[in-house]
């Protein structure tokens, strides 16, 4: 398999950067290997295709508007009334798959797997940098984990997924279109150099 | 370092275990943590600290708090500098430099002060009647003198260093002003579990309790407020943050400043940060100011609001004066008295009303202060600092001293003449305020959306009112925010302060007018601006009804005033000229923001290479490798040349251009809009957008398209791909992507929902390459084996999926350049690996890379149509496009563009222009004139797009002119007034290269 470079390749160093602590605020990495296919339906279609694709990818609960659902490996995002995302690991020929399982007359297919760039904001001042650029209250009890949305972010549209929560700290990830990844990644990092950050490269 | 003279030993809210230095003028003096910078600088005795903005009269400290009028000063140097800052909220910190202003050459001795000898001159309406009319003229020579002498403050030229940044934040009760009221509301929120925000603009919380003395009764309540407060983890307590503004939605301004309080931020530390709040519910209780009275010479240094004297020595330790002449119309200025009397203090306090008897006035006298009923302060005595005042009996229904004034020593003048309710988040909301007379101030007239108002900003002037108000405030704001009640307990804790409602002594006092013998020394109303009451009768005699057009024509309110201490008293005051109630005469309106905000806060983070994101194409560290230059077209970063050696811009395309010509060369054209259309209604939908037909393209073929826009006018033109029985890959140009993405969802959300179709953008997915040139086919047929890349395999408009070195292409056979030439697109992360398998196949075939103005110069000689040309203002037939158009189907655009002026022979029509003179240039955007003239208006057309032509070897242009190729043949001018260029220029077909098409179809 060709190898995809990673539009933070050769710009962005592994490390602690930012203030000097002992403990970062914020830890950034980049969510690589994983594959976005977004499945378009119909008013007509949505309802059976939601259970096929639950069915086909192992979910617990149908997909629904603002909640992720989770299968064994894959997550879904229901993005509009009509409208589908799934993530799943590269390697599971995800695109191929369910261009199999849907019909082009009930729904389509597209890839997106380049098209964005998933950042990860985890620490405990994960909320704090989100709030540098995100207008929507992520207090959990209001965008509590598997929580989506879509944002803007410095005036482009990213989805953001609230992942889990990990020791009383969020863990999100943020969908940038890739020909932004590198300069939203780059504004995201200035603002938690305050608290310190470190890239998991 | 000077003593601090005026320091109590005991006392204040400072720390007097950290001693800070400072300078002011260049004068070391000391004070302490928690001292603003004027009372560290009343602390050491410094009165005179800044000069007035006109008359450059000398001013010092008449407030202590963000509506300081006069104490303007500038802090910090260099990129830091910060002019106009009051020094009654500047925090003082170890090593702070502050600098007077508008003083030359030295704040003691103002040279300007010379100004106040112009002063008929220099009055109400001085630029309107001296520089309009006849006159005018004489602006240019004197504007320079006037703006070096007028101004307040002096910016820097520098970079500010420091960082901002902005915030979303929410909540569902916002309570704007830590006072009695905003704490007693806090409390009650807080205990009911409601998400609570409480800001305040001050360092402490507390408002008008901190003026109290520490241990009193009020601080023991603040105390254990801000204990419980402590103990919520669900409410925010935010100091040093002005909620500044008030908009729709429940959404508020504010600003915190985060390291103002410091030299500088700590390492990565913002100086201030902007926020934007977003708020269920909001409780307003943002206090009130102390109003002056205006007397003659008024703005001496040494005269202050009452209330500040009070600040100064309750919460800073500080005592303002010795001996202190005290002019009031109500009972609640006696608290000072009281406490300065306290503090060792002779005061005298001048009561405006006749009679004073049964009110605070005797308990004052009781503890030592010396009452005059029926008096007033007719003038102050002294220049730089107070002497003294000329007392005088007063008649409060007239404004006016009677006869037998007399001196009195003093050091220290206080004023209070009521006080004014901060109406101003209120009044940003919509409705005005209105006039209260039992209070004698402006009330906010109802509870605009989600505010909800408690405490003095709503005229209520006992704290224990205030605590009730603020506390029911507070359960009305959570209930409100449906925040269910989890305290079964909400009782205010115990407050006991004995208070009375000193809002029932108030009497009008506007204005004091002195006795006759005394003349006419200045009584000012906007300190800052240098208003006075006479202007405002000069005003009133000019004819200025308005409030609105009064404060304009006066300057009044002006600048960081903004009506904080100047607005009632004019008002009233043009209500006496006029002869009417205040409330006929009404107020001005008030908008954000309140108080300054430095526009660093308001960018955020969003400076330097933030200011707009940076969009990258696939393939920009390769072409940062190949030493490319970026062109900024959008947010885009578009490869614009590749130069070799020195090249400029026009060396490097001319080689690039020719190269292509000759061998073959390589583009990135990712920038493209890329949007996939699907679904089984997808090729019925394209035949409704495009103006030609779409239902007969084969799979593995790509058609060029052109859609306009309902009104007919071309909205953009691009090549579309069938790539399987449901699915077309759409492209647009790089300008009008986002255009053409949000006009196909309108389309199909609006217009068609009917259609099974989805658009998506792919932009982000696909890279492009454009490989271009006569060796383009068999570079490609290395590069990508698995295609056949032969012309009758692949023909020109065909589209084939392939095998880069192992990366999935789609080669589409399109040309912009006029030459053989494909567009390869690939996965976006492979476009790395794509670029370089090219570019060493491509070094076999004499390949070149090149960059956007290239191109231009490709497109330009083949004569096709790009930005400049697709305007939004051109037709099908504008540019030759018209036969494209079906007439056997509808399409967006397709009746508006049949009305008349759309098809007249008259419009402009896409030509080419060739320079009579071969050596000469031709002008991007000249204006094309009849030969020789004459020269009129908008002439026949202008010019679109030019360049040099390597092929023809000279420079050509593309042009809309009137009757178009009608004038094959005809020289016109190209007229370029900017630079006084007239380029004569042969009207010719606008295909220069090729126009039979044989090397792109070869």
């Amino acid at each position: 398999m060709v190898e995809i470079r990673s539009v933070l390749e050769g710009h962005v160093k592994p490390g602690r950067h930012g203030l000097t602590v002992v403990h970062p605020g914020v830890v950034l990495r980049e969510v690589t290997g994983r594959d976005l296919v977004q499945v378009g339906a119909w008013r007509d279609t949505i309802g059976s295709v939601r259970g096929r694709l639950a069915s086909e990818l192992g979910l617990a609960a149908s997909p629904d508007l603002g909640r992720s659902a989770e299968g064994s490996t894959a997550t879904v995002f229901m993005i509009g009334p009509d409208k589908l995302w799934i993530t799943a690991p590269r390697d599971r020929d995800l695109f191929e798959r369910l261009s199999k399982v849907l019909h082009p007359v009930d729904a389509v297919v597209t890839e997106l797997g380049h098209s964005r760039t998933i950042i990860r904001i985890a620490g405990r001042e994960a909320r704090d940098v989100l709030a540098r650029f995100v207008a929507i209250d992520l207090d959990p009890a209001r965008f509590p984990p598997a929580s989506f949305a879509s944002v803007g972010v410095h005036a482009i549209g990213c989805l953001l997924h609230y992942v889990k929560e990990e020791g009383a700290a969020g863990v999100y990830d943020l969908y940038i279109p890739s020909t932004f990844a590198l300069s939203l990644f780059e504004a995201i990092a200035e603002i938690a150099e305050q608290w310190g950050y470190e890239f998991v490269g | 370092m000077s003593r601090q003279s005026n320091r109590l030993v005991t006392g204040g809210r400072i720390d007097r275990v950290k001693q800070h230095s400072f300078r002011f003028d260049g004068t070391r003096y000391s004070g302490f943590a928690g001292d603003t910078l004027a009372s560290a600088l009343i602390a050491n005795g410094v009165k005179l600290v800044g000069r007035s903005f006109k008359y450059h009269r000398p001013r010092g400290i008449f407030s202590a708090g963000i509506e300081e009028p006069s104490a303007l000063v500038t802090l910090r140097s260099g990129g830091r500098t910060e002019p106009n800052v009051p020094a009654t909220v500047a925090e003082l910190y170890d090593g702070l430099v502050a600098r007077s202003q508008n003083a030359w050459p030295s704040l003691r001795l103002d040279l300007m002060a010379a100004n106040g000898f112009f002063k008929p001159m220099l009055s109400a309406g001085f630029y309107y009647k001296t520089f309009m009319g006849p006159t005018r003229k004489s602006w240019m020579l004197f504007e320079p003198i006037i703006r070096k002498a007028a101004g307040l403050g002096a910016a820097s030229k520098l970079a500010d260093p420091d960082r901002y940044e902005k915030v979303n934040l929410f909540a569902d009760v916002l309570i704007v002003g830590a006072g009695p009221a905003g704490l007693a509301a806090a409390l009650s929120a807080g205990r009911m579990g409601a998400r609570v925000v409480l800001a305040d603009q001050q360092s402490l919380a507390g408002g008008a309790l901190l003026d109290e003395p520490v241990g009193s009764a009020a601080d023991a309540w603040l105390q254990a407020a801000l204990g419980e407060l402590a103990t919520m983890a669900n409410v925010r307590l935010m100091t040093r943050t002005t909620v500044f503004g008030a908009y729709d939605g429940g959404t508020f301004g504010l600003v915190e400043r985060v390291a103002d309080h410091k030299g500088e931020p700590d390492p990565f530390e913002p100086r201030q940060r902007y926020i934007v709040l977003r708020a269920a519910s909001a409780v307003i209780a943002t206090g009130a100011i102390e109003r002056p009275i205006p007397f003659a010479n008024n703005d001496r240094p040494g005269v202050m609001l009452a209330g500040a004297a009070r600040t100064y020595l309750n919460r800073y330790g500080v005592v303002a004066g010795r001996r202190v002449i005290m002019m009031t119309n109500n009972d609640t200025a006696y608290a000072a008295a009281i406490d300065l009397v306290a503090a060792a203090a002779k005061v005298t306090v001048l009561d405006a009303r006749p009679s004073v008897a049964g009110g605070k006035a005797a308990w004052a006298a009781g503890k030592g202060v010396e009452v005059i009923p029926g008096h007033a302060v007719a003038q102050a005595i002294g220049y730089t600092e107070v002497k003294g005042a000329l007392i005088a009996p007063f008649d409060i229904a007239t404004g006016h001293c009677g006869i037998g004034f007399r001196e009195l020593p003093a050091d220290l003048i206080l004023v209070c003449g009521g006080w004014d309710p901060q109406v101003h988040l209120a009044t940003q909301r919509g409705g005005k305020a209105q006039w209260r007379a039992d209070r004698l101030a402006f009330l906010p007239t109802g509870e605009p959306d989600i505010q909800i108002h408690a405490g003095a900003m709503q005229g209520t002037f006992s704290t224990p009112d205030c605590l009730r108000e603020g506390h029911a405030a507070g359960i009305r704001a959570a209930t409100a925010a449906g925040t269910k009640d989890k305290s079964p307990d909400l009782a205010m804790p115990a407050f006991a302060i004995p208070d009375g409602d000193p809002g029932a002594g108030f009497a009008p006092v506007w204005d004091v007018h002195p006795p006759e013998a005394l003349g006419h020394q200045k009584r000012f109303i906007d300190f800052q601006n240098d208003v006075s009451a006479s202007d405002l009768e000069l005003a009133h005699r000019e004819g200025y009804v308005s409030v609105e057009h009064l404060k304009r024509y006066t300057t009044l309110g002006m600048a960081t005033e903004q009506g904080k201490l100047a607005n009632v008293i004019a008002l009233a005051q043009m209500a006496r000229l006029r002869q009417l109630p205040i409330a006929e005469v009404g107020t001005t309106g008030f908008r954000s923001p309140y108080t300054s905000v430095a526009l660093g806060a308001l960018a955020g983070h969003e400076t330097d290479q933030h200011v707009r994101p940076v969009r990258r194409t696939p393939f920009h560290d390769w072409n940062v490798g190949k030493r490319c230059v970026f062109l900024d077209t959008g947010l885009w970063k578009r490869a614009w040349f590749y130069p070799e050696g020195d090249e400029d811009v026009n060396g490097a395309y001319r080689r690039e251009t020719k190269r292509v010509r000759e061998t073959v060369g390589m583009v990135d054209v990712s920038t493209l809009g890329k949007i996939d259309v699907q679904g089984p209604d997808a090729a019925e939908f394209l035949n409704r957008v495009y103006v030609n037909g779409w239902k007969t393209l084969e799979i593995g073929r790509a058609r060029y398209g052109i859609m306009l826009r309902e009104d007919g006018f071309i909205l953009d033109d691009g090549t579309t791909s069938r790539l399987s029985e449901h699915h077309y890959f759409l492209t647009t140009t790089t300008a009008e992507a986002a255009k053409v993405m949000s006009h196909l969802e309108w389309l199909l959300q609006t217009a068609w929902p009917e259609l099974k179709v989805h658009v998506t953008s792919v932009t982000d997915q696909w890279g492009g390459l454009a490989v271009a040139g006569p060796n383009a086919r068999v570079m490609l047929a290395e590069a990508i084996p698995d295609v056949d890349f032969a012309n009758d395999k692949l023909p020109f408009m065909g589209v084939r999926m392939g095998s880069a070195d192992g990366i999935a292409v789609r080669v589409h056979r399109v040309s912009f350049s006029g030459e053989l030439a494909y567009e390869v697109f690939c996965a976006s992360g492979h476009g790395h690996g794509l670029a370089r398998h090219l570019e060493r196949v491509g070094a076999r075939h004499g390949l070149v890379v090149y960059g956007v103005e290239a191109l231009g110069a490709l497109r330009i000689e083949k004569g096709h149509i790009a930005g400049a040309e697709l305007d939004g203002r051109t037709t099908l037939e504008d540019l030759h496009m018209e036969r494209m158009a079906s007439k056997a189907k509808p399409y967006v655009g397709s009746v508006l563009r049949q009305r008349a002026p759309m098809t007249s022979k008259e419009r402009q029509r896409l030509v080419g222009l060739k320079p009579v003179d071969r050596k000469q240039r031709i002008r991007p955007g000249s204006v094309l004139q009849p030969h020789n003239g004459p020269y009129a208006g908008h002439g026949l057309g202008h010019v679109t797009s030019t360049t040099y032509s390597p092929v023809l070897g000279h420079s050509i242009a593309l042009g809309l002119i009137q009757g178009g190729e009608a004038r094959t043949g005809q020289i016109v001018d190209a007229c370029y007034p900017l630079k006084g260029d007239t380029v004569a220029c042969e009207v010719v077909p606008h295909h220069f290269y090729d126009p039979e098409g044989l090397k792109q179809n070869g």
